[in-house]
């Protein structure tokens, strides 16, 4: 059992995607960064996708009420165990009493810390992710808050035979700096229309949470009003509004939109998306469908190498 | 929407590029768009069916589905016809509102607006059967047509950070029906108490694409 002191700015439990539920206009949700839960998830001997705790930007401080077994991985703010300095992408041992404390990262958005023994948390049309402006999944539907507590369903036993690392070459690097390896579609507006896009740098607005990432800094002018009849978009979808500053959406984003939809993040890039911090920097780099599998199919097999159940 | 169904099928359904994992076909009703939905099933790999007002979007497991295959199955589900009847059979279902004050805070400027009295508006907004074409954008959030045309209404020029569960809005020429509180830019003239959705309940929404809506003016 591990009791929540702080939860930081926003802090849920996110599980697989939420799949087949669009028709009722509810998001996929789950994780921010897939690859990075799938990492932490690893090395407490969990399923890629089984629930996470999600952290956002730091301010996290928990005390474990029994032994546990938990690791860390993704956005690395400084993290101590009972005031001492602890590592990213490591199997670590909590005894009842430790006291853990993840501060707001330099670079990235997001730390995943996972426990062993699988976390208990609400289901919601297949899913524990948590949804929180639908109210459902993870705890209670909500972020945690102080004094939450997550409970495990198994108990784990304390051996340094369960001491893992993440190989050293599977360590996602988060920077100061993306790319992200995009298509650019036709659907709503012509081809070149967004070739801006491709231009430069751009950063990240502070207003940008899980629904979407906004865009700062890179403004594109479109011959198109703005507006037109709502139509599908889903995670990883660039939708561009009239006051022409992108939006890469994000696992909660709606299901349908009215913008038009100038551009998408290949589906092996978007965990990229989850570590985008205001002000970080991001770079749109040009790609083509079919590179884009042969990609996938790369990537997918490397993280496979470790994390055997893994798919984007 | 209502009466106004073509009677055909989609002549040149497109096939469109929404991403690697993603693809989508031009519809020409919601009609069609369901029609398409429900023959997209038993297709390894595929993730999930959104459909759009005029178009239905596939997202898949590049690496488990074959791409060839989903792009042929959409066209040709796209382009089937799609009749009047088949969208006749949905249910219809009337929805309880109080219209204006606190619960419909845009009445009073619409009513100016538009050039018709409040009363009026209500007497408009009421009188017509209106049809579900789309579930979509948050939990539940419904898109219906069938609003009496002197009713159409531009965006808010600034959407609301917050708008509360049950609202009533209109825009353009749709009525919309926020199921939970959420952002939103319409302009909203009332509210019902009628709880549409719920994630407990057997089927989570209480509309679905097809059901036609009257609405009935309450007094507070």
């Amino acid at each position: 059992m591990l009791r929540i002191i702080n939860a930081g700015p926003f802090c849920t439990l996110q599980g697989h995607p939420r799949r087949g539920q669009k028709k009722f206009g509810i998001p996929e949700s789950g994780p921010a960064d897939a690859v990075s839960m799938a990492l932490a998830n690893r090395l407490v001997g969990s399923p890629a996708y089984a629930t996470c705790i999600e952290i956002t930007l730091g301010g996290f401080e928990a005390e474990a009420e029994s032994a546990l077994s938990i690791a860390l991985t993704g956005a690395e703010g400084a993290a101590t165990l009972n005031g001492v300095p602890c590592d990213y992408h490591k199997t670590l041992f909590l005894n009842k009493g430790d006291l853990l404390i993840v501060r707001p990262p330099k670079f990235g958005a997001r730390t995943y810390l996972a426990i062993g023994g699988q976390i208990q948390a609400d289901t919601a049309f297949q899913s524990t992710s948590t949804y929180v402006l639908g109210g459902f999944g993870g705890y209670d539907g909500r972020k945690l808050q102080p004094n939450d507590m997550l409970r495990v369903d198994r108990d784990i036993k304390l051996t340094t035979d369960a001491m893992l690392a993440t190989p050293q070459h599977l360590r996602p690097f988060i920077g100061a700096a993306t790319l992200l390896r995009t298509l650019q579609l036709d659907a709503d507006v012509p081809l070149n229309a967004s070739d801006a896009l491709f231009g430069g740098d751009a950063s990240i607005a502070s207003n940008s949470d899980r629904t979407g990432v906004r865009l700062q800094n890179l403004t594109l002018s479109l011959d198109h009003d703005g507006l037109m009849r709502s139509a599908p978009v889903a995670a990883g979808i660039v939708q561009c509004p009239p006051d022409g500053a992108p939006i890469i959406l994000g696992p909660d984003a709606q299901t349908t939109g009215g913008y038009p939809r100038i551009a998408c993040i290949i589906r092996s890039d978007r965990h990229l998306i989850g570590q985008l911090a205001p002000n970080a920097r991001v770079r749109f780099v040009a790609c083509e469908p079919e590179e884009a599998v042969a990609i996938l199919k790369q990537k997918t097999d490397l993280i496979r190498t470790w994390v055997p159940d893994f798919s984007f | 929407m209502t009466g106004k169904v073509k009677d055909v099928g989609n002549s040149n359904p497109r096939v469109t590029c929404l991403g690697d994992d993603m693809l989508s076909v031009g519809v020409d009703n919601p009609v069609q768009a369901k029609f398409v939905t429900e023959r997209m099933t038993n297709i390894p790999g595929l993730e999930d069916i959104v459909a759009g007002m005029d178009s239905v979007a596939i997202r898949f497991d590049p690496l488990v589905a074959n791409k060839s295959v989903i792009e042929a199955t959409l066209s040709r589900a796209a382009n089937s016809v799609a009749t009047m009847s088949e969208w006749g059979v949905g249910k219809i279902i009337e929805i309880p509102v109080t219209y204006g004050g606190d619960e419909g805070p845009d009445l009073p400027a619409l009513s100016t607006a538009l050039k018709l009295s409040v009363d009026e508006i209500i007497v408009r907004h009421t009188a017509t059967l209106h049809c579900v074409e789309l579930i979509g954008f948050l939990p539940g959030f419904a898109y219906l047509s069938g609003l009496e045309p002197s009713l159409a209404t531009p965006r808010l020029k600034s959407p609301r950070t917050r708008v509360p569960a049950g609202s009533i809005a209109i825009s353009g020429a749709q009525t919309g029906i926020y199921a939970l509180p959420s952002p939103g830019g319409w302009s909203i003239i009332g509210r019902t108490n009628k709880i549409l959705f719920d994630p407990e309940g057997p089927t989570p929404t209480t509309l679905e694409a097809g059901d036609r809506v009257r609405f009935v003016a309450q007094s507070k």
